[in-house]
């Protein structure tokens, strides 16, 4: 009704419904892709369409949409950005959010800022290696991740001990209403980041260092500030989603978010984000990872083992890379 | 002699030797019998398969991708073996067997990076999973055997003195002679330095790339019938810290991660340093929860000691390869 409406009132300007067109464009293939696999999942295994379990993908999609968050800030920011440690920073987050906080709703703000800290230090050390000694991304945060489990295992001995805080617990399975937290978490997390990809200064800037660092440090824009302000922001995103994970799941255990490095490339690829850098949505991303929760949990759902799911997941990386990033021919 | 003394001091591997000599110093103080024939043995016995892996992984660095695949080849190979082994094939074409799953995800890379233009980090990202994925259904949990004889016989010597893992290491070695051998030796390191104008001088610049993959494919499924002979059994997780240690071993014995610069023998030389460094700390005994956080700490000093180096090279290069744009240094 009000699309009409939209459309009557835009009749002498006939680019205000080609730019409506134009603005969904890139999120149908997700969003018919999710489609599919509702119905698909729903024909394999009755009840998987069921309002239960599409609460538990959503549940799951924003905790891979969080650490989506940190692939597809760097990935825009260019130079070949990628952030491999995400998924050992979220097992570590995950982990010690459970020894701080001792289980204890009480501790769980204290545990907050270490967590946020610990993110911080992270961040920066991947950035300046990154942007100051011309280490490669890929092989910076290759190395930070087996940097980031050697300290979770020293840190825990092996043994993680605590629990979720109930307050982390309710946020992870808890409702509000009908809906449940973590739905809403999703919803605010797109909105705002977003916002700050299309609104704010850092954005922006974000935007322009990505697709050329050249023009960027030309025009005076402060590249290492913007780069290391990713990598800082990827790393904390990365240990509070963590948390989050540990609410979801209930305990802790070594390497929990393993997958998470790998997933959150694939989202971002899916959402349509040019591993270039310089462009990409993060609503993109966050379908993305709907798409990949949707296909893991129909694999679940058909009684694949572990394995072949491992295998699946990187045959259809390989098919999306095909369809999604081929370089262009070197003859041109 | 002075033009050999030359030579030595600008061959791109030779800031990793002189890290190998200091750290041998600081072991043979700490670690009992340390320049002994059979230390030495169990040092190569244990390390074989780093070092062959790193040399696998050069081959793709020198044309300018990256092979995070190798560790996923390593655990797919070894759990093959085993597997086949156990179900009664005879250990050699148990061996054939592996080492062609090896191939075959080489392959799969190359095609993919070569022919249809993927990034390959991306594409071998995706093949690490393919390749871990099905190790993880052959064997989903650790066990398994391989005949005693082969493991006796990788960890004792050959032809009396020289240790057994020293002939896959040359094994590897050869194929990059034969690489040097053909125009695809220094087409690679061309591609590497440029691929644009190194494809406009008419050079298949697609097939070399394609061949990279498949040599280190191929190379890192020896990297795994080595590894079966130290560990013996199968465990589908095995390769896993084989990739970030094969590019830390490159990128410290001087391999560019930018393509055409370095050698296979940097690599052997950073592989030989992570394991000394390694070595030293079990010799040390830091308690074993702490080991993993000081290998990774290690690994990843040691690449950025290396990059640091390197970019110190460049500042004081008469080249300037790295002009500031105008304004550049403006506040």
């Amino acid at each position: 009704m009000s699309m009409e409406m939209n459309i009557e009132k835009s009749a002498p300007k006939p680019s205000s419904t080609k730019m409506i067109r134009n603005k969904l464009k890139p999120y149908i293939p997700s969003l018919s892709i999710i489609v599919l696999l509702l119905i698909l999942g729903q024909i394999l295994s009755p009840g998987f369409a069921s309002l239960g379990n599409i609460g538990t993908i959503v549940s799951i999609s924003t905790v891979l949409a969080i650490a989506a968050i940190a692939q597809t800030l760097i990935i825009i920011s260019g130079n070949e950005g990628i952030d491999l440690s995400i998924g050992a920073v979220m097992s570590m987050g995950a982990l010690l959010g459970a020894v701080l906080s001792k289980g204890m709703n009480t501790e769980i703000w204290y545990t907050v800022l270490i967590l946020i800290g610990i993110g911080i230090i992270i961040g920066l050390i991947n950035g300046i290696a990154i942007q100051f000694i011309n280490i490669p991304p890929l092989v910076m945060t290759l190395g930070m991740t087996s940097v980031v489990n050697g300290f979770a295992l020293a840190y825990t001995k092996g043994l993680p001990s605590g629990g979720a805080p109930e307050i982390l617990v309710k946020l992870g399975i808890g409702h509000l209403g009908p809906i449940r937290w973590m739905l809403i978490l999703g919803i605010v997390l797109i909105i705002a980041l977003e916002l700050v990809l299309r609104k704010t200064r850092y954005g922006k800037t974000l935007y322009l260092v990505g697709s050329n660092r050249m023009a960027a440090i030309i025009s005076g824009i402060s590249v290492n500030k913007t780069v290391l302000l990713t990598y800082v922001i990827a790393s904390v995103a990365g240990t509070l989603g963590g948390l989050v994970l540990l609410g979801y799941v209930g305990s802790a255990q070594l390497e929990m978010g393993k997958d998470y490095a790998l997933l959150s490339i694939a989202a971002v690829v899916i959402g349509g984000t040019s591993l270039t850098g310089g462009q990409g949505t993060y609503l993109g991303s966050a379908l993305g990872s709907v798409v990949l929760v949707l296909l893991t949990s129909v694999l679940v759902a058909v009684g694949m083992p572990p394995g072949v799911r491992v295998l699946l997941q990187g045959l259809i990386l390989l098919l999306i890379l095909l369809i999604y990033s081929r370089e262009p021919k070197l003859r041109q | 002699m002075n033009t050999f003394k030359r030579k030595l001091l600008n061959w791109s591997s030779f800031p990793s030797l002189v890290l190998i000599i200091a750290l041998s110093v600081i072991n043979s103080f700490l670690i009992p019998h340390f320049f002994s024939m059979s230390y030495i043995s169990s040092f190569l016995t244990s390390y074989t398969p780093l070092i062959i892996v790193a040399m696998a992984q050069t081959f793709v660095l020198l044309g300018r991708g990256i092979d995070l695949s190798v560790g996923g080849i390593i655990s797919l190979v070894n759990v093959i073996v085993v597997t086949l082994f156990g179900q009664g094939w005879s250990f050699p074409s148990a061996i054939a067997v592996g080492i062609l799953a090896g191939i075959i995800i080489g392959v799969l890379n190359g095609i993919v990076i070569g022919f249809l233009r993927v990034t390959p980090l991306l594409a071998t990202l995706a093949t690490t999973s393919v390749a871990a994925g099905a190790a993880l259904w052959i064997m989903p949990f650790p066990g398994g055997s391989v005949p005693i004889e082969y493991v006796m016989w990788y960890q004792s010597n050959v032809i009396g003195f020289l240790p057994t893992p020293l002939l896959f290491i040359i094994i590897s070695i050869l194929i990059w002679f034969i690489w040097k051998a053909t125009p695809a030796g220094l087409q690679l390191y061309s591609m590497g330095r440029d691929i644009q104008k190194t494809y406009v001088s008419g050079v298949p610049v697609v097939w070399i790339q394609f061949y990279t993959y498949v040599s280190s494919g191929f190379i890192s499924a020896i990297a795994a019938i080595a590894l079966t002979g130290n560990t013996g059994a199968g465990d589908p997780l095995v390769g896993n810290t084989y990739t970030l240690f094969a590019v830390a071993a490159a990128v410290i014995g001087s391999v560019s991660l930018m393509g055409g610069s370095g050698d296979i023998f940097g690599a052997i030389f950073g592989a030989v340093f992570l394991g000394l460094a390694f070595s030293l700390i079990y010799a040390i005994q830091i308690p074993s929860t702490y080991q993993d956080l000081t290998s990774g700490v290690i690994v990843l000093l040691g690449i950025i000691g290396a990059s640091l180096m390197k970019k110190r090279k460049r500042t004081f290069s008469f080249k300037p390869s790295h002009i500031k744009p105008i304004g550049g240094n403006q506040p």
